[in-house]
C-alpha cells in the first residue's frame, strides 16, 4: 500500500493547557490498554485458522498497523488452550545481535511451546533457515513481519482513516470533533503508521495553548 | 519487617558474550589489521596524540648543543632525518633532550626541507622548546604538526581493508555478539543510577564529601575523531571496492555504467564522512574545557561553583556561553521501533561573554531551582542536568562540549502536621465482583513528605483464605515512553483469613519524587495483592517536597544571568 506525502499538517484550534504527561490522552499505558480487534472475522475464526495452518503461520503489515498488538492477544488466546507460548521480541536497534538472540530463545524453549517471533524481518537469512528448522521439534511458529513470504499469511494487518479516528474517540473524546477534519491528513503523513500517528497526537496534547492558536497569515508584502 | 526486593529479582539481564571461531578469512583479514592498527599507532595515533597533550606542555629556556641533517641508508636510496640535541630547565634541573617534533626517529626523503630546520637551530642558540610538566624527562623542540604526520595515511588502507573484510566477517556469521533479553512493554527496572541517589540521601552531606571534581565531558573530541575515522574506515573501505571494479572497465575500455552511476551516491557518502574525519581531527585542536564542580552533586534549591579553564590557544574563541540544561528523556519501544523524545524543562544561561581576557578561565555560580526535578534514570525515561559549554571559533569547529551532572534531592524534608495532603478516600477496589481488596491511609492523606512514616489499613473479604497477600510500595513512569516500574518494599502477610484487616506502618523513601512533566510522570502507589489470584487494589499516591507533586513545566524562553 502506498500512501501520498503531504505538507505539514495545521495545528487544530486550541483546546488544552499544557498537560502533565499521567494526564495525557495518549500516553503509552492508554495507548496499549486499547487491544486488537479482528476485521472481518472473529477469534474463533482466527483460531481455527490458525489450527488448519498447523500452526505456521505470520501476521503481516507495515509498521504501526497492530502486529505486535495481535500477537499478544492471539498468545493469551492460545494460552487458554493449554498451549504454552515462548517469546522472542527482535528490534531494529538490536538486529546485529538479532543471531545471538535467537540462539538464547532457541535455547530456552521447551519443545511443548509455541514459538512466536515479534519483528522476524530482522533475522538473516541463515537465522531464519536455523529458526524454521529449530520449529519443528516445537508445537508451532508465528511470526510477525512487514511483508508476507516467509510464512503463510494468517492476518495482513491494516490501517485506515477510519480506524485512526475511533481510536481517537475512544481515546480523547473531548477533542475529537476539533481534531477530526486533521485526521486524514495526518494518517497521510506518517504513510498509515497509526502509532507514529497516536505520538503526534501525544504532542498536540501536551502543547501549550499558545502554540495551539492558529498563527495569522502574512499580510501581503510583509516579511 | 519490609523486605527490599533484591536488584536483580525481579529484573533479568542477561549479558553473555560468545567467541566462535573465525576461520581463514577472518585470520587473513586480522593480520591486514593487526600490521595497519600498529603502523596508524607508531606513524599516527602516537604522533598526534604526542601534538595534542603537548598542547598543555610548559615552555622552558633551551640550548642548542648540536644540529645536523641524519643520514639513513635505503633500499631506494638515502632517507634523511633531522637530529638536533639540546640542553633545557625545568624546575631548577638541567635535562638533555633530542626531539625536534613528534614523528621522532623516522627518517624520509627529502633533505631539503630538513636543511631548513636544522639551519635554523645552529649549536648555541638559545630558544624555547616545552615540556611536559608530569614528566620532564619528556621535551619538544616543535609542538606542531609538520608534513611528515601526512605519512600517517599510509597504513589506512590496510586497515580499512583489514576492518572492512572483519567486519564483513562477523556481519555474516555473527562471531561476537552482545545477547539481552526481551522485556515485556512494563518493566521492572531498579537503576544503578537510583541508587547513586540513594547513596547522596545516606551521605550527611547531600553534595557528597569527594570535594571538587571534574567533570567529564559527554563526548571527548578524540572519541568522536575515533569514531568518524572507524565509520569512513568500513564505509571507504567497502565503497573502494567497486570503485576499483569500476575505473578498471573504465581503463579498459568496457566502461560499466550502471555500476558507475550506482556507485555515485556511496561514494558521495564517502566523502562526506572523509570531510567529517578532517573536520573532527581539526576539532581536536580546539581549545579544549575543563570543568570543575566544587562538589560532586548539588542538591535542588542549592549552589555550587562551576570553574573552566582552556587548554590550547583559547584565544582563538570569539564568544563563550554555559549554560546549565534540565531535559526531560522518554523512549517508546514498540514493535520494531525504538522513538527517543526529549523535552527541556530548564535552560539558565550561567555566563556569556566575548571579552577575550574572561574566556580563558573563569567561573560561575550554578543555582538549581528549588522547585525542580533531581536527576533520575529508568531503564527507558530520565531527568537530565547538564552544563553546555558553547565556544564560537571563526573558520574552525566550535568548542561544543555537554557535560552531565548530578542534581539530588534536597535535604530530607520531615512532615509538617500542620499541612496535611489532599484526601483521598479509600482506593478504588481493581477486582471484578464484590468489593475483595482495599487500602486507604490512616488519615485520608494521598500526598506526603519524602521519609514520612504513615499508616496504611488494608480491608479483604475474598471467597476463600488466599495463600498470602502482599502491600507493595512501587512508582511507575507514565507518558510518551514506555512504562518503568519499581517494586521498592513488599510486605507480606502469610495464610490470612478470607475475610480481616490489618494495619501496615511504613516509611516513605526519600526519593525519587513524584513528578510530571510533558513527556514523563512518576507516579507512586501502594498495591495491595492477593496471591495467587492476583486480585488487587492500587492506591496512588504522591510524595514530594511540601508534599506536593514536582510539576517541570516546558521551558519557553532562556533564564539569563
Amino acid at each position: 500500500m502506498r500512501f501520498p506525502q503531504t505538507g505539514s499538517i495545521p495545528a487544530p484550534l486550541p483546546v488544552l493547557r499544557s498537560l502533565r504527561a499521567k494526564d495525557n490522552p495518549f500516553r503509552v499505558s492508554r495507548v496499549l490498554a486499547i487491544r486488537y480487534r479482528p476485521v472481518d472475522c472473529t477469534w474463533d475464526e482466527l483460531l481455527a485458522r490458525l489450527e488448519r495452518l498447523q500452526y505456521q503461520a505470520a501476521i503481516c503489515g507495515h509498521e504501526g498497523s497492530g502486529k505486535t498488538t495481535l500477537l499478544e492477544d492471539l498468545a493469551q488466546r492460545i494460552l487458554h488452550f493449554d498451549r504454552p507460548t515462548h517469546r522472542l521480541q527482535l528490534r531494529r536497534e538490536t538486529r546485529r545481535t538479532a543471531s545471538s538472540l535467537l540462539k538464547a530463545f532457541l535455547a530456552g524453549a521447551s519443545a511443548r511451546q509455541l514459538l512466536l517471533v515479534d519483528g522476524a524481518e530482522q533475522l538473516g537469512a541463515l537465522d531464519w533457515l536455523r529458526l524454521r528448522r529449530a520449529a519443528r521439534r516445537h508445537a508451532g511458529l508465528i511470526i510477525t513481519a512487514h511483508t508476507p513470504g516467509r510464512l503463510p499469511t494468517l492476518v495482513e494487518c491494516r490501517t485506515s482513516v477510519e480506524l485512526l479516528e475511533e481510536l481517537v474517540e475512544r481515546l480523547a473524546p473531548q477533542h475529537f470533533e476539533a481534531w477530526r477534519p486533521h485526521l486524514a491528513a495526518l494518517f497521510l503523513q506518517h504513510g498509515g503508521n497509526l502509532r507514529l500517528c497516536l505520538r503526534t497526537l501525544y504532542d498536540w496534547c501536551a502543547a501549550e495553548e499558545r502554540a495551539w492558536q492558529p498563527q495569522p497569515a502574512a499580510p501581503a508584502g510583509e516579511a | 519487617m519490609f523486605k527490599r526486593k533484591g536488584k536483580g529479582s525481579a529484573l533479568s539481564v542477561r549479558h553473555r558474550r560468545t567467541l566462535e571461531s573465525r576461520g581463514c578469512l577472518s585470520l587473513f583479514f586480522g593480520i591486514f589489521f593487526a600490521a595497519g592498527a600498529a603502523m596508524l599507532y607508531f606513524f599516527a595515533v602516537r604522533p598526534l596524540l604526542g601534538v595534542y597533550l603537548a598542547q598543555s606542555w610548559v615552555a622552558a629556556p633551551c640550548v642548542i648543543i648540536s644540529s645536523e641533517v641524519g643520514v639513513h641508508d635505503g633500499e631506494d636510496g638515502d632517507t634523511y632525518s633531522i637530529d638536533i640535541t639540546y640542553d633545557y630547565t625545568f624546575g631548577e634541573r638541567r635535562y638533555r633532550g633530542d626531539r625536534y617534533h613528534f614523528m621522532h626517529g623516522f627518517s624520509s626523503s627529502g633533505r631539503r626541507g630538513k636543511q631548513a630546520v636544522v639551519d635554523r637551530y645552529p649549536p648555541g642558540l638559545e630558544t624555547v622548546c616545552y615540556v611536559d610538566p608530569g614528566d620532564p624527562t619528556q621535551a619538544v623542540l616543535h609542538r606542531g604538526l609538520t608534513a611528515d604526520m601526512w605519512w600517517g595515511l599510509f597504513p589506512l588502507p590496510f586497515l580499512g581493508v583489514g576492518l572492512g573484510g572483519l567486519l564483513f566477517v562477523f556481519g555474516a556469521f555473527g562471531t561476537r555478539r552482545k545477547t539481552t533479553a526481551e522485556f515485556p512493554d512494563r518493566q521492572v527496572a531498579l537503576s544503578a543510577h537510583a541508587n547513586s541517589l540513594r547513596d547522596a540521601w545516606e551521605d550527611e552531606d547531600p553534595r557528597g564529601s569527594d570535594g571538587p571534581v571534574t567533570l567529564k565531558p559527554r563526548y571527548s573530541p578524540l572519541g568522536k575523531f575515533i569514531a568518524v575515522t572507524c565509520i569512513a574506515l568500513f564505509w571507504n573501505g567497502l565503497v573502494s571496492v567497486f570503485v576499483y571494479k569500476a575505473v578498471e572497465s573504465h581503463l579498459s575500455g568496457h566502461p560499466e555504467w550502471c555500476l558507475t552511476f550506482f556507485i555515485i551516491p556511496f561514494v558521495l557518502v564517502g566523502l562526506l564522512l572523509i570531510w567529517g574525519i578532517f573536520y573532527s581531527f581539526v576539532a581536536l585542536f580546539s581549545p579544549r574545557p575543563t570543568l570543575t564542580l566544587d562538589h560532586a552533586r548539588i542538591p535542588l534549591g542549592g549552589t555550587a561553583r562551576l570553574s573552566w579553564r582552556f587548554a590550547g590557544n583559547p584565544s582563538t574563541i570569539r564568544q563563550l556561553r554555559v549554560t546549565l540544561l534540565g531535559e526531560e528523556h522518554a523512549t517508546y519501544r514498540r514493535g520494531t521501533d525504538t522513538h527517543t523524545d526529549k523535552q527541556r524543562f530548564f535552560k539558565e544561561v550561567l555566563y556569556e561573554t566575548c571579552d577575550p581576557l574572561e574566556i580563558p578561565e573563569g567561573d560561575a555560580e550554578i543555582r538549581i531551582p528549588d522547585d525542580a526535578m533531581h536527576s533520575f534514570e529508568s531503564g527507558n525515561n530520565k531527568i537530565t542536568w547538564e552544563v553546555h559549554l558553547d565556544g564560537e571559533i571563526p573558520l574552525r569547529p566550535d568548542v561544543d562540549a555537554e557535560f552531565p551532572i548530578t542534581v539530588v534531592p534536597h535535604q530530607p524534608h520531615r512532615a509538617d502536621p500542620d499541612r496535611a495532603g489532599d484526601e483521598f478516600p479509600a482506593a478504588t477496589p481493581l477486582s471484578s465482583g464484590a468489593t475483595a481488596l482495599s487500602l486507604s491511609t490512616v488519615d485520608g492523606r494521598t500526598a506526603f513528605f519524602p521519609g514520612e512514616r504513615i499508616d496504611v489499613d488494608l480491608n479483604w473479604n475474598l471467597d476463600e483464605p488466599p495463600e498470602a497477600l502482599e502491600l507493595r510500595l512501587v512508582w511507575n513512569t507514565a507518558g510518551k515512553g514506555t512504562t518503568d516500574l519499581e517494586v521498592v518494599y513488599t510486605e507480606r502477610i502469610d495464610h490470612p483469613l478470607a475475610i480481616d484487616s490489618h494495619r501496615v506502618s511504613l516509611t516513605l523513601p526519600l526519593a525519587p519524587f513524584s513528578f510530571s512533566g510533558r513527556l514523563v510522570s512518576l507516579i507512586w502507589a501502594l498495591e495491595l495483592i492477593a496471591l495467587p489470584s492476583e486480585e488487587s487494589a492500587r492506591l496512588e499516591i504522591t510524595i514530594g517536597p511540601g508534599a506536593q507533586e514536582v510539576v517541570l513545566a516546558p521551558s519557553t524562553q532562556d533564564r539569563s544571568t
